[in-house]
């Protein structure tokens, strides 16, 4: 059982039994157990005004439960997001919102085990990418003739593993022994002329166009948006922000609050209020998991 | 530098003044400085609205001219005063030009807490509506022509003394078209003096401009980069602001325009050098490089000024089939059996082991192909065995699975299943794993044939199972994959596809990869069976995934060896034969073996897909080559198992 011990515990495969969920059939498997160490994640997730700007203009989502998807041992599953309206345009809370309602509307009755078993099983990066363009798509509608957008960071837990979809400078951090890492790509101009060599960190930090992106939801037509897969091997967080946070908070401080909060809600407001102490010049936004510490060493090796 | 987004540039020329927000632009009839009396908005944009105007001046004449109107967005006095007294500065320097292609400078006042300039109206059409007008290529001698006309302004521009004048913000829609059919530059970035640096997220790139811009170089080197980006985006049709910025060299012009010259394709991508260094180092130079291309191209110089659209169809453009300096490989021996063989060869203890139609399981010496035994089952082996220290293991038509001893070919046991086996077996710890016609997965054990569970699917099994410490995963004609725990032979989980599955999976970073006949290669959470990708083929993949660093390769009956990126399904390269692909590939030190209907035995390095070595045998290779100490084993249905240097 060493696949299912990543949210549980060591030896705490000889568990109470719990009814079937039976959201996908298993002929002869086992009935699904649940672990002694409950499986729900710690989440935490708030949004800030910030210190400068009159409206909130991020959205975000976090939502989680459990899946009996395995047929086998119960799985965490989560459905976060986080959108960033536009600044400067008419309805910059218009766009985020869309987007964040879109997604979770089309997203969850696709997942493989809220569809029923007979469905088409469809992959979870077409129906995250799927959710992403229909929300692309909503905000076009809602956009009559003002421009309006946002940004879209869009992540789906299920077990060990996470998914993301993600299109403008919203980020998703993970936070293992070794530090912080980005794992989305910021879909702007600066990161653009770095990925160049054109702008140094440091020049891009104070670039006067740091804030210009060249893909966001809601504007032309055609919208590509970026997937990601990764198993969670010994991660420790998983962070959902807006550029309010990453914008004035080092990366360095961020890993100090993440390793220092007793808990996921008390981290993000530690971050939030370090983003205002910083100026606060932009509306901020964290959506957090904190994953069990044990997840290290129980990763299954497939070799 | 200017910090208008594009999609406040693009209102300028594409919104129509009907759609225009209210309260922002000056009623019509609305008369500036008592003498210039709005006609109409020409354009209209977040920082500047320009309208068309008649000059009163001229009582009985109607004299138009174009005003742009622009908002200083400075809050500070002294930075107003500032930005004014730097406008009317470049005001004066416009004022001062003389040349066909650039509007003249009229008059430029501040009214209304904004300011002024007035300009020659331009009647024509700009060159991005142009083109948003149109829906064909634009032949290609048209396009040379207007960039030759461009050159010529900035070489003009750029040789105003004492300092050259940059147009900095050349593109599309700055260019007009007038009904004479010549070019000219209108809205020279003056607007930028009065833009604050704007807070807050905005949405748009300028998409025309060099890098080096973007760090607040203007020079005549970013017009000739902006220059190349314009003339990118009238041959390719292809909006640079639509796309990843500086993503040119991604998009070469006769790859989307194949009636594109290799000639003219070099100018442009000169043009758009990242590095100022690499780029003509001057509009003059471009220009010189433009006319050979009309000297000695087979340009026909009627076509230029020719306003007709060119339907010319696009071709597809083939790969060359012929690949240029590919070697063969080395033959070090082949063996010839009864019949076709069709199965893939394992080698172990020096001794290839290798399946037959002719029934027989084959065991030849692997340094020089001598037979060393056979072993005769009661119908064809299309399957693969597998080796566990001294016992080979093998399924055959006949519906038995064979235990043989690997040094004489003695049988050790033999258990039959209930219908023919064309999967191959898989071991681990004693237990060999195999698919049956018969719609069972059977766990028999290595030592003696017993079996230890069997668990049913709705298919026929011609997938064979990838096997890890508890699971087996494998597909079946029922056109689902299946976890099958190793321990109970109870089913984890069991995943969908639209058509049967006899593509064998293989497992990595928490994946398990699989084909199935629904066109698809699919990648499905381990713990789940969710399906995290799936990647599209044109036809059947039967081939196993193999996985290598990242990367996933796999062949489909199309006939293309693919090669996908194992998180995302993206594809990185594909390599196409002249038949189908149904062997599975075998990734050894950076080269990728696979056998082709087309009768070849393909080497590809993996980085790139392109060809190391191709060998051909004379019959269809459905086989997997089987690679041991820089040998390639493979069986081909031309009757013979070959061994190939790597």
């Amino acid at each position: 059982m060493k696949l299912w011990r990543w949210f549980t515990e060591k030896g705490a495969t000889e568990a109470p039994l719990v009814p079937a969920p039976a959201l996908t059939s298993t002929e002869t498997g086992p009935p699904p157990q649940l672990a002694d160490h409950p499986i729900t994640l710690d989440v935490g997730a708030l949004s800030d005004v910030g210190r400068v700007r009159a409206r909130n203009e991020d959205r975000f989502l976090a939502l989680h439960t459990v899946t009996g998807s395995g047929g086998a041992n119960l799985l965490p599953l989560g459905l976060f997001a986080i959108a960033d309206g536009m600044g400067g345009h008419p309805d910059g809370d218009t766009a985020s919102e869309v987007a964040i309602r879109a997604i979770a509307a089309h997203a969850l009755p696709a997942l493989p085990s809220l569809s029923g078993a007979n469905s088409e099983n469809r992959p979870i990066q077409e129906i995250l990418t799927e959710a992403v363009l229909t929300a692309h798509q909503e905000i076009r509608r809602h956009a009559t003739d003002q421009d309006i957008g946002t940004t879209a960071t869009v992540a789906l837990l299920v077990g060990a593993a996470i998914y993301l979809a993600h299109v403008g400078d919203t980020r998703a951090y993970i936070l293992d022994a070794k530090g912080l890492h980005a794992i989305t790509r910021d879909h702007s101009l600066v990161s653009r002329l770095q990925e160049l060599g054109q702008l140094t960190a440091a020049e891009a930090q104070d670039h006067p166009q740091r804030n210009v992106l060249y893909r966001a939801l809601g504007q032309s037509e055609e919208l590509e948006v970026e997937t990601y897969y990764r198993r969670l091997v010994g991660v420790s967080h998983l962070l959902l922000c807006s550029d309010g946070l990453w914008g004035l908070v080092s990366e360095a401080d961020m890993t100090r609050i993440l390793r220092t909060a007793p808990g996921a809600q008390s981290a993000c407001e530690a971050l939030i209020a370090a983003a205002n102490a910083a100026g606060g010049e932009d509306n901020i936004t964290v959506v957090l998991l904190v994953l069990p510490t044990s997840a290290a060493s129980l990763e299954p090796s497939l070799d | 530098m200017r910090v208008e987004t594009n999609v406040i540039q693009r209102g300028i020329t594409l919104s129509s003044p009907a759609a225009e927000p209210e309260g922002r632009s000056l009623p019509v009839g609305t008369v500036l400085q008592n003498r210039y009396e709005v006609i109409s908005v020409l354009g209209i944009g977040g920082m500047s609205t320009v309208y068309l105007a008649r000059d009163r001046r001229f009582a009985h004449a109607d004299k138009y001219c174009a005003v742009k109107e622009m908002l200083d967005q400075a809050r500070d006095p002294g930075t107003r005063r500032l930005n004014l007294s730097t406008f009317e500065r470049e005001a004066n320097i416009l004022a001062g030009l003389s040349h066909p292609a650039i509007p003249k400078i009229y008059d430029f006042f501040s009214e209304n807490q904004r300011v002024h300039l007035v300009m020659e109206y331009i009647h024509g059409k700009n060159l991005e509506n142009f083109l948003a007008e149109t829906n064909a290529f634009l032949p290609q001698e048209q396009i040379i022509d207007w960039a030759i006309q461009i050159c010529d302004v900035l070489i003009y521009l750029h040789n105003q003394q004492p300092n050259p004048i940059v147009f900095r913000d050349l593109k599309p829609a700055n260019v007009m078209l007038t009904a004479d059919h010549r070019l000219a530059l209108i809205d020279f970035g003056i607007a930028r003096i009065f833009q604050a640096g704007v807070k807050g997220t905005m949405i748009g790139t300028e998409g025309y401009s060099p890098p080096e811009q973007y760090k607040g170089l203007a020079t005549p080197a970013a017009d000739i980069y902006a220059l190349g980006a314009t003339l990118h985006h009238l041959v390719t049709r292809r909006d640079p602001r639509m796309e990843t910025p500086f993503t040119f060299h991604e998009r070469l012009p006769s790859s989307i325009n194949p009636a594109i010259s290799k000639e003219l394709e070099a100018c442009i991508m000169k043009a758009l050098a990242y590095a100022v260094e690499d780029r003509y180092s001057s509009a003059a130079e471009m220009k010189l490089a433009l006319l050979e291309l009309i000297q000695t191209g087979q340009l026909d110089p009627a076509a230029v000024l020719h306003f007709g659209l060119d339907t010319r169809a696009i071709e597809t453009v083939s790969p060359d089939a012929k690949p240029p300096g590919v070697h063969g490989t080395k033959l070090l021996w082949k063996f010839a059996c009864e019949e076709e063989v069709r199965s893939s060869p394992a080698v172990a203890e020096g001794t290839v082991l290798v399946g037959c139609y002719d029934h027989n399981l084959y065991a030849l010496d692997a340094q020089d192909g001598s037979f060393r035994w056979k072993f005769p089952t009661e119908a064809g082996i299309s399957a693969s065995p597998c080796v566990e220290r001294d016992m080979v293991f093998v399924g055959s038509e006949d519906g038995s699975l064979y235990a043989i001893h690997i040094h004489d070919g003695r049988s050790m046991w033999k258990f039959r299943t209930g219908g023919p086996i064309r999967s191959s077996p898989r071991s681990i710890r004693n237990l060999i794993v195999i698919g049956s016609d018969d719609y069972y997965l059977h766990a028999v054990d290595a030592r003696w044939g017993r079996q230890l569970w069997k668990c049913r699917m709705w298919g026929r099994i011609r997938s064979s199972a990838f096997l890890d410490d508890e699971m087996a995963y494998i597909g079946s004609d029922d056109g689902q994959v299946y976890a099958v725990d190793l321990e109970s032979g109870s089913i984890r989980w069991r995943t969908r596809t639209q058509n049967r599955v006899t593509s064998s999976p293989t497992c990595a970073d928490g994946l398990v990869f699989v084909g199935s006949t629904d066109y698809h290669v699919y990648a499905l959470d381990t713990q789940t069976g969710w399906a995290v990708w799936r990647y599209r083929t044109k036809h059947y993949v039967t081939s196993s995934p193999a996985y290598d660093k990242g990367r996933i390769y796999v062949g489909s009956v199309d006939g293309c060896l693919y090669c996908l990126e194992a998180k995302s399904g993206q594809l990185i390269w594909s390599y196409e034969t002249k038949g189908q692909i149904t062997s599975s590939p075998r990734l050894v030190e950076g080269l990728v073996f696979f056998g082709g209907i087309d009768g070849y035995v393909y080497a590809l390095e993996a980085k790139k897909g392109t060809l190391r070595w191709r060998f051909q045998t004379d019959g269809p290779v459905p086989s997997s080559p089987f690679v041991a100490e820089n040998v390639v084993y493979v069986g081909s249905m031309d009757h013979h198992v070959y061994a190939l240097e790597a």
